[in-house]
């Protein structure tokens, strides 16, 4: 295929993209669109950033998955770990029949397996892809692995862009399998090396255990190469934490336990979640900025104002400050376990509510039966249900209320299978609506 | 001397019960989260087990914000159906094991788990849905029951690894009870799901058929899933599964799967259950 009869498009914008797009330079095609899920984010600041990276690249950049799909006959697929099969689902919804779809995501197999049946389904052809370097700063020139039946059809295309890629034998997930148990490796070990240098440094044993580690393995340049990968987890720990679940799932998919994948996970994610800028190259100013952030992540822990679960979105943990936040609210409920009682709300709710010392805040909530209110106000679920009850309500319906659903949305919504984990993991990548 | 011979996990959702004690068993709806029950029933009408331990959380029932007991151990003779707000389920009144109970709390104390003794409480749907879903609807529950409540409402709920120990540390006490009995134990609740705020209705596959595996096959590692990682994998109210690890904890190293059932949806919850028996039995 020559270079302008690829209508190409990308499914998410980010590093991956943007680093083809400036490989290629004047040699892409006219036809180049992109969609990614930056543009309805929540965030102005955001939603503008993206728009603004379209336009540096010199990319069509759209406001909608079906726009970028409509007319094209290529698309890659780049997005992040765990939002891959759901980018493919979504884009099975509009797809073009014959479609090429590379989906170049770091995904375990079976996952891309899942992506390939909903692709294949829309009469898309579906290649499992895997890259295998870092894109910078190979940029477009970056290895690829591709396998699955439509393999052998995306090379003279990827060759036409001038990429290096390489089909594989197998199905789909053959490539990503590679990529997979290679990032054992790689990523474990920058996992393994955070371990070893932070607590080297935080006794000051630092210098001796690399000269030692030099000593036993020469050449491998342990200050130069330590910096790199603390950098690594630095800057992309949380991206790679996503990609070592998806490891992890891989190894369990072949019936082995992972312990050493799901202890990689912990540091990926810790640290990624520092957001330390890595600027300085030396290995020990990197160890102490990491260091130091930990020790202030723990100190806000310890006083229950940093607790690791406080990212989750649309969710109240249940913890020590809610309960004592709630303590009377709660038990105006718990009172309603009584059927005498709850006659009495039913007669004159405002009255009964005085016999409880609530905030008025509190007391608003329960007459509006703002159920989300109770919940932020320091209500438990097990509580507040007790109020919907006496309302008639049964818990089904009180979580539809509290997603906004109508009832039979909700119960459509459960029977499909429920809300997914995907996308619902962390208040970053929370999008309502 | 007695022993435990086997071990049961199963959601607790209580419209469960309600489909029950309203005959809608056979509903489409849920005519598929009871069908994975029958082996189960049959399973457990030939074991015919004399005593029946359940471990479950109290839903804001027995226990109010005013007293919350990590471990609650019921020693009473009998536990009470409790009206949760929607009034008392037509179930049987729960005879307890005052015998072993008091034997397993003693046991255990010295043992250094420090437990709470209760010897009146009401029980509520996460005691007697798994019930129902095990025995039907008799007139009288086959065998007595003793209630091991743990608080998973108010966070934090003991660590997985403590449940699971704890699990061990309930196996030595039974093991040493003199008289000749042949005991299950039950773990109670999950899997994945959310009830409450903006994330209601999370459900988890992937994570809940991982931690069937991992829980039958490798329990060390499924006991040391941090809290985190259920709340944020699971949904606020998936953290119940730390009860089946006191489950496992009771069981043998290995063991054989007597049978798995997965099932979404009941009501806001993903359903799960398993039928593990001790090897060696």
């Amino acid at each position: 295929m020559a270079l302008q009869e690829i209508h190409l498009a990308f499914v998410g914008f980010g590093e991956a993209a943007s680093a083809f797009v400036q490989g290629w330079a004047m040699a892409r095609p006219l036809h180049l669109r992109a969609y990614d899920i930056k543009v309805d984010h929540n965030s102005a600041d955001v939603r503008e950033r993206k728009w603004q990276d379209y336009r540096l690249c010199g990319v069509n950049g759209c406001a909608s998955l079906s726009e970028a799909l409509a007319g094209s006959n290529f698309v890659l697929s780049v997005v992040t770990a765990d939002q891959a099969l759901v980018a493919a689902r979504q884009a099975a919804k509009c797809i073009e029949p014959g479609t090429l779809f590379l989906d170049c995501n770091s995904c375990s197999p079976g996952t891309k397996r899942r992506a390939a049946e909903a692709i294949e389904k829309a009469k898309g052809r579906y290649v499992d892809v895997a890259i295998m370097a870092p894109v910078h700063p190979a940029l477009h020139r970056v290895p690829l692995l591709l396998s699955g039946p439509h393999a052998t059809e995306a090379l003279p295309v990827l060759a036409s862009l001038d990429m290096r890629a390489q089909a594989v034998d197998g199905p789909v997930g053959a490539a990503s399998s590679i990529k997979m148990v290679r990032s054992i490796m790689v990523k474990g070990l920058e996992a393994l090396t955070a371990e070893c240098l932070l607590a080297g440094r935080r006794s000051g044993v630092d210098e001796q255990v690399l000269e030692s580690l030099e000593a036993s393995f020469p050449g491998f340049q342990w200050k130069e190469r330590t910096a790199y990968m603390l950098e690594r987890v630095m800057v992309h720990g949380i991206r790679r934490a996503a990609e070592m679940r998806e490891v992890a799932l891989t190894v369990e998919e072949l019936g082995l336990c992972a312990p050493m994948t799901h202890a990689a996970v912990q540091w990926q994610q810790r640290i990624g979640e520092l957001a330390l800028p890595a600027k300085d190259g030396d290995y020990r100013k990197r160890a102490d900025e990491v260091l130091q952030a930990l020790s202030e992540a723990q100190q806000r822990g310890a006083m229950g104002s940093g607790e690791d679960y406080h990212d989750i979105p649309g969710t109240y943990i249940f913890d020590a400050e809610q309960s004592r936040r709630g303590y009377h609210l709660n038990m105006f409920c718990m009172s309603l376990n009584q059927e005498a009682n709850r006659a009495a709300f039913r007669a004159d709710e405002s009255a009964y509510l005085k016999r409880y010392p609530m905030s008025e805040e509190q007391k608003a909530a329960v007459l509006q039966r703002d159920w989300n209110e109770m919940l932020r106000l320091g209500g438990n679920i097990y509580y507040t249900a007790k109020l919907a009850a006496t309302d008639g309500l049964t818990f089904q319906d009180l979580a539809a209320k509290m997603t906004g659903l109508s009832r039979e949305d909700y119960r459509k919504m459960m029977l499909e299978g429920g809300r997914s984990i995907v996308g619902n993991r962390s208040k970053s990548e929370w999008k309502h609506g | 001397m007695a022993r435990i011979v086997a071990g049961i996990a199963t959601s607790h959702v209580p419209a469960i019960g309600v489909a029950m004690d309203q005959q809608k068993t056979q509903e489409p709806y849920w005519q598929p989260v009871f069908q994975g029950f029958e082996r189960s029933r049959q399973w457990i009408a030939s074991l015919k087990p004399d005593v029946a331990i359940v471990v479950y959380n109290d839903h804001a029932t027995a226990f109010s914000l005013e007293v919350i007991p990590t471990f609650a151990l019921g020693c009473a003779a009998e536990f009470v159906p409790a009206d949760e707000g929607w009034g008392r389920r037509p179930v049987p009144i729960v005879q307890g094991h005052p015998q072993l109970a008091w034997h397993m709390a003693q046991s255990l104390i010295l043992d250094e788990f420090d437990l709470t003794i209760v010897n009146r409480m009401d029980v509520d749907h996460g005691l007697t849905v798994p019930l129902s879903l095990l025995f039907g609807q008799p007139q009288r529950w086959p065998c007595p029951v003793v209630p091991l409540c743990v608080n998973v409402v108010q966070y934090p709920p003991p660590t997985g690894n403590r449940c699971f120990q704890l699990g061990r540390a309930i196996r030595k006490a039974v093991d040493r009870f003199a008289p000749d009995l042949r005991v299950v134990i039950f773990g109670t609740g999950g899997m994945s799901h959310q009830l409450q705020a903006e994330r209601a209705g999370l459900i988890n596959s992937e994570f809940d058929n991982r931690f069937l595996d991992t829980l039958i096959n490798d329990p060390r590692s499924a006991a040391a899933i941090p809290h985190v990682e259920y709340l944020r994998e699971a949904g606020s109210e998936g953290i119940e599964l730390v009860m089946w690890l006191v489950m496992r904890g009771a069981l043998d190293e290995q063991v054989r799967e007597v049978h798995r059932h997965y099932h979404v949806p009941a009501s806001n919850t993903a359903v799960g259950h398993l039928v593990l028996e001790n090897m060696l039995v």
